[in-house]
Parts: C-alpha cells; structure tokens; sequence
C-alpha cells in the first residue's frame, strides 16, 4: 500500500510540476503553437463570415472585381440559401470609380446571372436578377476603401 | 484515504520569515524579467517604460505578499482586478485607435478583424470538428486572433483548469471587483438551482451556434460587449442586442454582484466557465476540506464567490466541480482546514508545497497574459496624462 501510496504522491507532484513547464512553454513558444495549429488542424475562417475564397478576378483601369465562390456551406451538407460575394478593390493609390455596372456568371455555367450596378459614391447597389435562384443584394458595404456587396441566393441544387 | 478523514493542516508555515519569502519570490522574479524584457528589452520610450516597470514591480510585490502572508485571494485579486480594468482602457484605446469607433461594422467583421475571445471557444468546438471552419469572423493568426486565443486558453485550462476563470479571464476582474464593493451581502440565498443555469447555458449556445453557424454568445448573450465592442446600432436587431447586452452586464457583472458578494455572472451565467469546469478534471490541484478540522460555520459557503461550495460538498471534503480555485475559502477558513491540494497525494502531507505548485504556474500566467493588458492600460492612462488623449 505504502508503494502504491508513494508512487501517487510522485505522479500527482510530477504532474503538479509540469504545469509551470507547460505555463512557460505556453508563452516562450507561443508563435510556434498558434502556427502548429493553424496549420495541423487546417481550421479556417467560416466562409459565412470571410466570404469565401475568391474564383474570379477582373482586372480594371483603376480597380479590380473579385468574384468569390458560392457560399451554401453548412455543417455537414449545403444550405437551402447562400450567397456570393463580390468585391471592388482599387489599385494602390488609386481610388474605385463613381459608379460601376458590371454582369457575373456566379456559378462558372457560362451564362450571366446577375447585373450590378454600384453607387461607389452613394454606397448603393441595385441588382437585376436573371436567374430565379438570385434572391436580392444586402446593404454595401464599405471596408477601407473597398466596396463589398453579398447576394443572397436560393441554392439551386436543393 | 477518504475524504471524511482529510486533514490539510493549518496556514502554510513555509513562509513567516520573510528571508524565506523573498527566496520563494525570486524564480518568479527572475521569470518576470525574463518575460518582461526577454523580447525587446527596455523601451526607449518612457511613456512604455513607466508603464513596464511599473507592472514589474506590482507583479512582483503582489506576489511575495501572496507568499509572505499565506493569502492566496487577496493579492490575486488585486492583480485580476486590475487587469480587467486595464484591459478595458487598453482594449477601448485600442480600437478607438483602429477604427475610430468601439463599434464593430460589417466591414470589420468581413474583413475578419473582429478580435477572438475565449468566451466563443465552446460554440466553435462541433463546426471545427465537423468541417474545419471556424464561425467567428476573426483571423486565424496574428494579434488578438483565434489560433492565438486558442492555444493561450489551452495552456491555462492544462496547468490550471477552471482556475483561469479566477487567474487568466480578463473579464472576471470586473465583477471580482462589483463584488468587494459593499462588505456585507444584501442577497444572501440564491437557491441551488440556478447554479446550474451556466451548463443550460452552454448547451444552448453550442446548439444555437452548430444550427446558425454563428456564434450565438458573442451575438446575443454577452454582457461584455458593453465594455468591449458592440455592434453598430444601425436596425431594430442590433438595438435589440445592445439592450440585451447592457442589460445583462448592468445585471450580472454590476448589480447582482454587488449585492450578493458573488460573481454572478461566473458563477449563475457564463457558458464558458461551464465549459471550463470539466477541465478541472485533467488538473492535478484541487481544493479540499479537512473534516476533522472543520467546525462547520459555513464561511466559505458564504465566502465562495462562485457557488462552489454547499453543505453537501463540504461534508465530502472538496468543492463542486465549478471551483475557479480563487483560494478565498483557503483565506476565510477561521480553523484553516481548507487547503489546495494536489490530487494522488496524501491531503495531509504539505499543504504549502500544494499552494506553491498551484500558484507558481497560475501566477505565472496571470503576470504574462495580464502583465501587457496592464502595461498598455497603463500607458494609455498616461498619454491621456500628457497629451490629452489615449489614442496615438
């Protein structure tokens, strides 16, 4: 019993010691265990939240269009509604133009789905649907000096 | 042994010299000079070095009183108070600073800059298990970000476990601190069952957030979000999250607290102290009872700020689960027969070697995490001295 007794009182103060080690591990290799986890457990940034990654890029004058994918992800299959993500992002030192009006294959099918038109000034964007599946634009949105407008969908495979 | 016949023994004799003290406080000396200055050294800046030698000192001091004394709570909470207050002005500077505003506007949350708190970490546990993804508009890497959160949060929960509520949470502070005002309780019995809302709590939040893929806390639930950042009241929804998140800070972090002497939005709410409480059983500290010392005049039933304590639990020698190993109990004990403990050895045997074990790494955790909330607290306090405003 003694034995046993020692033996739990040395892995319980072994233990008890090792949580100064892991303290200090913790902020001396801090940099190193943010990047070892990122990057093990490959975890990202919602695509509700960032958008998506960006499918398309439109080079302009003064500007360019990111055209991202579309977003129906849920927790395990698609959503029933999504949206897709657009962004204006002038040049360096150059600024986006007073309106913009451009059309977009959102789904990469080779046919336009949307027009917009973008207010840079007013901050408004108004959109002409062209398929059925094209809910509506929420508000733009002003980041920086970006423009961003999400278009909320009806996912057309459920 | 069973814990009927612990005995912890008194006070912790270890430190009534205050040679010994001051031997005992010299690693964590050395350790805070050598995380304090071990990455950039002393800034040229005085307004930053002020600021730095200032919390050196309070760290310092705070913790050989904690050592000379023998009480645990008192210097802890001096140091976590002060960090939740810094860490607001500090947070706030921040942003103003930032973004010109502590409101958060679509544009910061698409572009991800909306800072990462522990509070969220429950809600994003099934979405990252079950698609990687993380539900919270932050960044993954970088400054106040999510992989950073993450890994600081998992290093306090290993060498501490719940005790982060009470030596690394810094919004705990807050209502730490609403809780000392008044000295004697106006509320005196919460009935037992709402002890149990927080693991309600939580079990809502992490549905809501696996359903939504939102996360539910930060945008509904959070008294916090008065005193850190809100979203821009621009519709009917967000003048209905600010009403609810003002009404439950003024609640729970302000009002409950001072008239109950108890943190009631810890101990009664928080999701994320529930989450933290099975943590407590992958860390070897605890804290025990000694029933052959115990005269059963309930202080610490009355004293435990986080309900961690009850009839029941002091008859078995230990506390609830929810124990955040503040160490008020182990102060207020008239007869000193509660103790922390390291689980797997004997209760009776050194209980100031558990002290120390469990306050080393705790405090040691508390002085770098805090240490530059209070540093930059500080500085921010002194730009507002010296130029008028806390901003750059």
């Amino acid at each position: 019993m003694k034995v046993i007794e020692g033996l739990k009182s040395g892995l319980g103060y072994t233990w008890a010691a090792l949580c100064i080690v892991i303290v200090l591990a913790t902020f001396v290799g801090f940099g190193f265990w943010e990047r070892t986890l990122a990057e093990g457990t490959g975890i990202h940034v919602s695509p509700r939240f960032s958008g998506g990654e960006v499918r398309q890029v439109t080079e302009h004058n003064t500007y360019q269009t990111r055209l991202h994918r579309l977003v129906f992800d849920g927790l395990v299959s698609e959503r029933a509604a999504g949206f897709v993500q657009i962004d204006w992002v002038p040049r360096e030192k150059q600024s986006l133009p007073a309106t913009v009006e451009e059309e977009f294959d959102i789904d990469g099918d080779g046919s336009i789905e949307i027009r917009v038109r973008v207010d840079m000034v007013a901050g408004k964007a108004e959109l002409l649907r062209r398929a059925p599946w094209v809910l509506g634009a929420d508000p733009l949105i002003t980041a920086d000096s970006e423009r961003i407008l999400r278009i909320q969908l009806r996912n057309p495979r459920k | 042994m069973t814990a009927g016949c612990r005995s912890t023994g008194a006070t912790p004799e270890l430190t009534k010299s205050p040679g010994k003290a001051v031997l005992w406080s010299l690693p964590m000396l050395a350790l805070s000079l050598f995380m304090f200055f071990g990455q950039g050294g002393i800034p040229r800046d005085p307004l930053r070095a002020i600021p730095l030698f200032c919390t050196l000192i309070l760290v310092n001091v705070l913790f050989y009183l904690m050592i000379r004394t023998g009480k645990t709570d008192r210097y802890r909470a001096v140091f976590f108070i002060t960090m939740a207050v810094l860490f607001v002005i500090s947070f706030l500077a921040h942003f103003q600073e930032e973004r010109g505003s502590m409101a958060l506007t679509a544009g910061e949350l698409i572009k991800g800059r909306t800072p990462f708190c522990h509070m969220v970490i429950p809600a994003t546990i099934i979405p990252a298990a079950l698609s990687r993804t993380i539900i919270f508009p932050g960044s993954i890497l970088g400054p106040y970000s999510i992989a950073s959160m993450i890994v600081l949060w998992l290093g306090a929960s290993l060498a501490m476990g719940r005790g982060f509520c009470s030596w690394g949470c810094f919004f705990g502070g807050l209502e730490d601190g609403f809780s000392r005002v008044r000295r004697k309780p106006w509320i005196r019995k919460i009935a037992e069952r709402w002890t149990y809302l927080p693991y309600a709590v939580l079990v809502v939040v992490v549905v809501m957030s696996a359903v939504l893929l939102s996360p539910f806390y930060c945008e509904w639930l959070c008294p916090f979000k008065t005193v850190t950042e809100y979203f821009e009241v621009n519709s009917f929804q967000t003048m209905l999250q600010a009403f609810i998140f003002v009404g439950l800070f003024l609640g729970l972090v302000v009002v409950l607290p001072i008239l109950s002497r108890r943190r009631t939005q810890c101990g009664l709410f928080c999701p994320m102290g529930a989450f933290q409480s099975f943590f407590n059983k992958v860390n070897p500290f605890e804290i025990v009872i000694a029933r052959n010392q115990c005269k059963d005049c309930d202080k610490c039933i009355r004293e435990c700020p986080t309900f961690s304590l009850d009839a029941r639990s002091v008859s078995l020698g230990r506390t609830r689960i929810s124990c955040v190993k503040c160490g008020k109990c182990v102060d207020e004990c008239p007869t000193g027969a509660i103790a922390y403990h390291v689980k797997g050895t004997r209760s009776q045997w050194k209980p100031a070697r558990a002290r120390m074990l469990f306050i080393y790494p705790a405090y040691l955790f508390l002085t770098v995490f805090g240490g530059g909330m209070i540093q930059d607290g500080l500085y921010r306090i002194l730009l507002l001295a010296t130029t008028g405003s806390m901003v750059r």
